[in-house]
C-alpha cells in the first residue's frame, strides 16, 4: 500500500540477538531497517518496546501507520503504542485500506467472529494484522540499509522485567468451545479407526475435534466430542465437517460458526446447504490431502 | 407503587443468579439423572452453598429470607433447566415453612438454625396412602403420653424422604374431630420407630425422590410440637396456601424451557421449502403457547404479590397454580408435536418436560381441589 | 496492597445479534448484558484470590459504560470485591478503546492502585487495548496475556506466566503495574445468594462522563481515536460453493487457497 502512494516501508526490529531476524526481514524487501538491537531487550517488555519503538517514530520524517502481527507480542505492544504517541489502534485486522484525509480503514472482527466492523483510524493508526489474512511476499535481491537506533533511557522496571524460562506448549488440543477451527467427523469416516485423519489434520491446524451424534453413539468418540443439540454448541472461525450428512440436530450446533467446509460423498446432503464450502468426495482420500497440503505450506511435518 | 412489572436490580441478581446454576449445573445432568432415576445430591448440596435452598427461613437462622415473589423467579429459572431437580431444592421451603409459621423462637433457634447451617433436606409429611386432598381425614395417630407425643402411620408421595434428616409431620389427636384434631410436629430422621419405604420409580421429576415414611411407636418430645395442640390443620393449609404459588412458578419453567426448544427448532427445521414456524399450523401452536405461558406467569406473580404485601391468596394461588400447571402440560404437549416424531424420542428433551409437568397439577393439592378452592372463595362473594 | 479490576457490561455470548438502526453497532433492544465474558471474569476472580491469599487490602471494580453496565458493577461486588466505581456514559456512546483507557487511567490515578487487573480483551469488541494504553497512561508496566500471576510484597515483585506462540513464558517484573489476564488458576466463583444481598450495600461510587473526562486532561499522551464507520453480520448463507477438481491434491489446494484468500480463516 505504501509502495503504491510512493512512500518508504521501514521496518523496525526491537530485541536481542537480531542477526537472523534482520537477515530474514531483508528478503522481504523493506526500504530500510531500524534496528534496536540491545541485551538491556531481551525479554519482551512492553513498556520498554514502545518506547524504543516511539523512538523510532520521532526519527520519521512523517509516518503513516505502524503496522505488526496480531501476536501476543504484538496485540500487546501497539495499544500502549499508541497511547504514547497519541496514535489511534485497531487490533487483529484482516483487511486495510487507506482511509480520505488521511489514516487507514481498518476491517476486523468482532463478537467471536460472529460480526465484524470497519474502523476508521485518523490520527497514526497502530494495527495489529490477523496472522494469515494477509500474504508476506518475499522481494528478492533487495538490499535495505540497517540503521541503528540508539536506545532511549528506559524506565526501572521495564529494565527489571526478566525471562526465566519457555516452556513450548504440548500441543493440546482445544477445548472445543473455544477452539478457533475444528475438525468434525461423521458416519462416513466409515469406523473409529479413521478419526486419526481427523486427528492428523486437527494437529496441524492446531484444532479441536468434533463429532456427529451418530459416531458418538456408535461408540467411534466420546461424548465430549458430540457436537449439536445433545452435545456441544460451537462457533468457530472454520468448521470442516467430515462424512456428515448434516441431520438438524447437528446443524443446530454448529449452523454460527463463521465458515463451514462439508466434505461429503453425497451432492445431496443437507450440510451442503448451509456450508461455505463444499467438496464431493470421500473424506477418506480428501483429509490427508488436505492435511498434508496444510502441512507443507506452514512448514510443520506430515503427521 | 400499586403495580408494577419491572424486577428490581436485586431480583435481577438472584434470576441470574439462578439461571446461571441451572444452566451450568443441573441442564447438563438433567437427562442422566431422568433417565436413570438418580438423585444427584452434589447438586443439591451446591444449590445450598449458594443460598438457593431455604429460601423461606429467614437470615437470622441462616436461610434466604426471600420475599415469596423472589422465590417464584428462582423457581422459574431452575425449572427451566429440570423440573425434578427443582422440586427436591424446593422441598426444604415447603417442609420448613410450618416451622417458620407456627415454630417457637426457641424451636427455631434449637432445630432451623444447625439444619440451614449445613446441607440437610427436610420432608413435609402430610399427604397418606389412602388420600391426600381430604388432609382433615388423615390417619396418621398421635397420643399424648406423659412429656412426649407417640405417632404411628404412614405418609406417602413424601419428596426428599430417604435423604431427609428432619420432617414435619401431620397427625391426629382423635379422628372424631376431623380437622379440629390434628396437630404438627418436628420429627428427626434419627427417632426409633421412624422408617422409609420403598423409593418410588415415577414418570417424571425422575432426579427428585419421592417415598414412604413409616411411623411405628415414635417417641415425639413435647418441645417438638409445632404450635398448639389442634391446630395441625390450620398450619398445614396456611403452608400450602404460600409455597402454592411457587408450583405455578416451577411450571412456568418447565413450560418455558418446552417452548423455547420448540421454538428454536422450528426455525431451524424446514418442510415444503421453509422453516416450520413459517408455517401457519405451527405458528399458531407456538403463539399458543406463549400466550398460555405469559398468562401462567403473570398469575403467578401476582399471587406472590398479594402473598408479599400481607394479603390472603387463597383463590389467586390456587388460581396461578392451577392454571400454570395445566398450561404447562398443553404447552409441553404442543412442543413435542411441533418436533414431530424427534420430540417423541427420549433423546430430545420435550418429553421429559411433558412428564415432568404432569406432576404440577398432581402434587401440593391436587388441580381438582385448587378447583374446588377457587369456586368456593368465588362464591363466597354471592353468598 | 490494593487492587483495581476493570470489567466491561457485554452481551451474552449466546445472545442473536443484530444491526442498530445507525448501522455502527449492535441493536440492543432484547440483548440480554452480562459480566461473565471469560477473561473478565476471570481478572474478577484472580483479583479477589489476591485478597484472599496474598492479603491484599482491597479490590475495587471500575467499569465504564452506560447506565445497565452497573449490574456487572454489582456481580463483582456479590463475588466479593470491596467497593465499586461506576464511570457513567450515556446509553447510546459507542466508546473506542483507547478513550476507555483514558477514561480509566484518569479514575484510576485518583485512587490507590498497586495491581490494576483487567481481562485480556471484551467479549464484543475483542479489542484488548486497555490494559497496556492503561500501562502507558498511568506510567506502569503492563504485562499481557498472563496465565498465573503470584506477588511477593516484601520485594514488589511478580512471579508470572504468560501465553507466547507456541507456548509459555515464565517471566517477573515489578509491579505496580496493569495485568492482562488471559486465564486465572481458578474458575471464577459464583456469588452465592447471600452474597448479592450483601453486596446490595457495599458502595458504589459514580463519576459523570464529563468528571471523567476532566481528569483524564491530567494524563500524557494526546487524546486519539478510532470511530466505527460500519458494523456487519455475515451474510446469510446461500449454499456452499463447491470445488471442481480431478485429484484429492488439487481438492486440498483449492480449498485452502480459499480458505486462507477468500474466507480469510486459516
Amino acid at each position: 500500500m505504501s509502495k503504491a502512494g510512493g512512500g518508504e516501508v521501514v521496518a523496525g526490529l526491537v530485541g536481542a540477538g537480531l542477526g537472523a531476524v534482520v537477515e530474514a526481514v531483508k528478503a522481504y524487501g523493506p526500504d530500510r531497517i531500524l534496528l534496536a538491537d540491545d541485551p538491556r531487550l531481551r525479554g519482551f517488555s512492553a513498556q520498554a518496546y514502545s518506547k524504543v519503538a516511539a523512538k523510532m517514530l520521532e526519527g520519521l520524517a512523517d509516518p503513516k501507520a505502524v503496522l505488526a502481527p496480531a501476536t501476543a507480542m504484538g496485540r500487546e505492544l501497539l495499544p500502549r503504542l499508541a497511547a504514547e504517541v497519541g496514535g489511534t489502534v485497531a487490533p487483529d485486522a484482516t483487511e486495510l485500506s487507506p482511509r480520505e484525509g488521511g489514516g487507514l480503514v481498518v476491517s476486523r472482527p468482532i463478537f467471536g467472529g460472529r460480526a465484524s466492523v470497519q474502523v476508521d483510524l485518523p490520527a497514526l493508526p497502530c494495527v495489529s494484522l490477523r496472522p494469515n489474512a494477509f500474504a508476506a511476499e518475499p522481494r528478492p535481491g533487495s538490499s535495505p540499509k540497517v540503521e541503528n537506533v540508539a536506545i532511549p533511557e528506559l524506565p526501572a522496571p521495564a529494565l527489571a522485567l526478566k525471562v526465566e524460562k519457555t516452556v513450548v506448549s504440548r500441543g493440546d488440543t482445544p477445548e472445543l468451545t473455544e477452539a478457533p477451527i475444528i475438525i468434525s467427523g461423521g458416519r462416513g469416516l466409515k469406523g473409529p479407526e479413521n478419526f486419526v485423519l481427523i486427528e492428523n489434520l486437527a494437529k496441524v491446524l492446531g484444532a479441536g475435534v468434533g463429532a456427529s451424534r451418530a459416531v458418538v453413539d456408535a461408540g467411534w468418540r466420546p461424548a465430549s466430542e458430540q457436537v449439536g443439540q445433545t452435545g456441544k454448541v460451537v462457533s468457530p472461525n472454520l468448521y470442516v465437517a467430515c462424512g456428515i450428512s448434516g441431520a438438524i440436530q447437528h446443524l443446530v450446533g454448529m449452523s454460527s460458526s463463521r465458515c463451514i467446509v462439508a466434505i461429503n460423498k453425497d451432492p445431496a446432503a443437507p450440510i451442503f446447504k448451509i456450508a461455505n464450502y463444499g467438496v464431493v468426495g470421500d473424506a477418506l482420500t480428501i483429509l490427508p490431502a488436505l492435511t498434508s497440503t496444510i502441512a507443507k505450506s506452514r512448514g510443520v511435518p506430515v503427521p | 407503587m400499586p403495580i408494577g412489572f419491572e424486577l428490581t436490580a436485586e431480583q435481577k441478581e438472584l434470576q441470574a443468579l439462578a439461571a446461571k446454576f441451572a444452566k451450568e449445573e443441573m441442564a447438563p445432568r438433567a437427562a442422566e439423572c431422568d433417565k436413570k432415576g438418580l438423585f444427584p445430591e452434589d447438586i443439591y448440596r451446591r444449590a445450598w452453598e449458594l443460598g438457593l435452598m431455604n429460601l423461606n427461613v429467614a437470615t437470622e437462622y441462616g436461610g434466604s429470607g426471600l420475599a415469596l415473589l423472589d422465590q417464584c423467579i428462582i423457581a422459574e429459572e431452575l425449572a427451566a433447566a429440570c423440573g425434578g431437580m427443582t422440586t427436591s431444592i424446593l422441598a426444604n421451603c415447603l417442609a420448613l415453612q410450618p416451622i417458620n409459621l407456627a415454630g417457637t423462637p426457641e424451636q427455631k433457634e434449637r432445630i432451623l438454625k444447625p439444619f440451614c447451617a449445613d446441607y440437610h433436606l427436610a420432608s413435609f409429611g402430610l399427604t397418606e396412602p389412602s388420600g391426600g386432598s381430604d388432609a382433615a381425614a388423615l390417619k396418621t395417630r398421635a397420643e399424648k403420653k406423659g412429656d412426649h407425643y407417640v405417632l404411628n402411620g404412614q405418609k406417602c408421595f413424601i419428596t426428599n424422604a430417604p435423604q431427609a434428616s428432619l420432617f414435619t409431620v401431620f397427625a391426629t389427636l382423635d379422628p372424631e374431630k376431623r380437622d379440629k384434631g390434628i396437630t404438627a410436629f418436628i420429627v428427626p430422621r434419627d427417632s426409633p420407630g421412624l422408617s422409609i419405604g420403598k423409593e418410588e420409580d415415577k414418570m417424571g421429576q425422575r432426579a427428585s425422590s419421592t417415598a414412604t415414611v413409616i411411623f411405628e411407636d415414635v417417641k415425639v418430645p413435647e418441645q417438638n410440637l409445632l404450635g398448639k395442640e389442634g391446630e395441625g390443620f390450620r398450619v398445614g393449609m396456611m403452608t400450602l396456601d404460600s409455597t402454592r404459588t411457587p408450583i405455578g412458578a416451577l411450571a412456568c419453567g418447565i413450560a418455558r424451557a418446552a417452548l423455547d426448544h420448540a421454538a428454536k427448532y422450528s426455525l431451524e427445521r424446514t418442510s415444503f421449502g421453509k422453516p416450520i414456524a413459517q408455517h401457519q399450523a405451527i405458528a399458531a401452536k407456538l403463539a399458543n403457547m406463549a400466550i398460555e405461558l405469559e398468562a401462567s406467569r403473570l398469575l403467578t406473580w401476582r399471587s406472590a404479590w398479594l402473598v408479599d404485601h400481607g394479603h390472603r391468596a387463597s383463590l389467586e394461588s390456587s388460581i396461578a397454580k392451577c392454571f400454570s400447571s395445566d398450561a404447562a402440560m398443553r404447552i409441553c404437549d404442543e412442543a413435542i408435536q411441533v418436533f414431530g416424531g424427534y420430540g417423541y424420542m427420549k433423546d430430545y428433551p420435550v418429553e421429559k418436560y411433558l412428564r415432568d409437568a404432569k406432576l404440577c397439577q398432581i402434587y401440593e393439592g391436587a388441580n381438582e381441589i385448587q378447583r374446588q378452592v377457587i369456586a368456593r372463595e368465588f362464591l363466597r362473594r354471592f353468598a | 496492597m490494593d487492587v483495581i479490576v476493570c470489567v466491561k457490561h457485554v452481551p451474552d455470548a449466546e445472545t442473536r445479534l443484530r444491526a442498530a438502526s445507525n448501522g455502527k453497532w449492535i441493536d440492543p433492544d432484547g440483548v440480554k448484558f452480562t459480566v461473565n465474558n471469560t477473561y473478565d471474569e476471570a481478572a474478577a476472580e484472580e483479583a479477589l484470590r489476591l485478597k484472599e491469599k496474598c492479603g491484599a487490602k482491597s479490590v475495587r471494580v471500575v467499569t465504564v459504560g452506560p447506565p445497565r453496565a452497573e449490574e456487572a458493577l454489582r456481580y463483582v461486588l456479590s463475588m466479593g470485591a470491596d467497593e465499586a466505581t461506576h464511570i457513567e456514559t450515556p446509553a447510546d456512546a459507542l466508546l473506542d478503546p483507547l478513550t476507555v483507557a483514558r477514561l480509566l487511567a484518569g479514575v484510576i490515578k485518583t485512587l490507590p492502585h498497586d495491581i490494576v487487573m483487567v481481562g485480556k480483551q471484551a467479549a464484543d469488541d475483542e479489542a484488548g487495548v486497555v490494559g497496556s494504553a492503561l500501562g502507558a497512561l498511568l506510567g506502569l508496566p503492563s504485562y499481557a496475556f498472563v496465565t498465573e500471576l503470584a506477588p511477593d510484597a516484601a520485594t514488589k515483585t511478580l512471579k508470572m506466566h504468560r501465553y507466547v506462540e507456541g507456548g509459555e513464558e515464565h517471566f517477573q517484573g515489578p509491579f505496580p503495574a496493569v495485568i492482562s489476564l488471559l486465564k486465572g488458576a481458578a474458575d471464577p466463583r459464583t456469588p452465592t445468594l447471600p452474597n448479592i444481598l450483601k453486596a446490595r450495600k457495599k458502595p458504589l461510587t459514580k463519576v459523570s462522563l464529563a468528571d471523567a473526562q476532566t481528569r483524564a486532561q491530567a494524563l500524557p499522551g494526546a487524546p486519539a481515536s478510532g470511530a466505527v464507520r460500519s458494523f456487519a453480520l455475515p451474510p446469510p448463507k446461500t449454499g456452499a460453493k463447491m470445488i471442481e477438481y480431478q485429484t484429492p491434491d488439487e481438492a486440498a489446494e483449492k480449498l485452502v487457497k480459499l480458505l486462507r484468500e477468500e474466507a480469510k480463516v486459516l
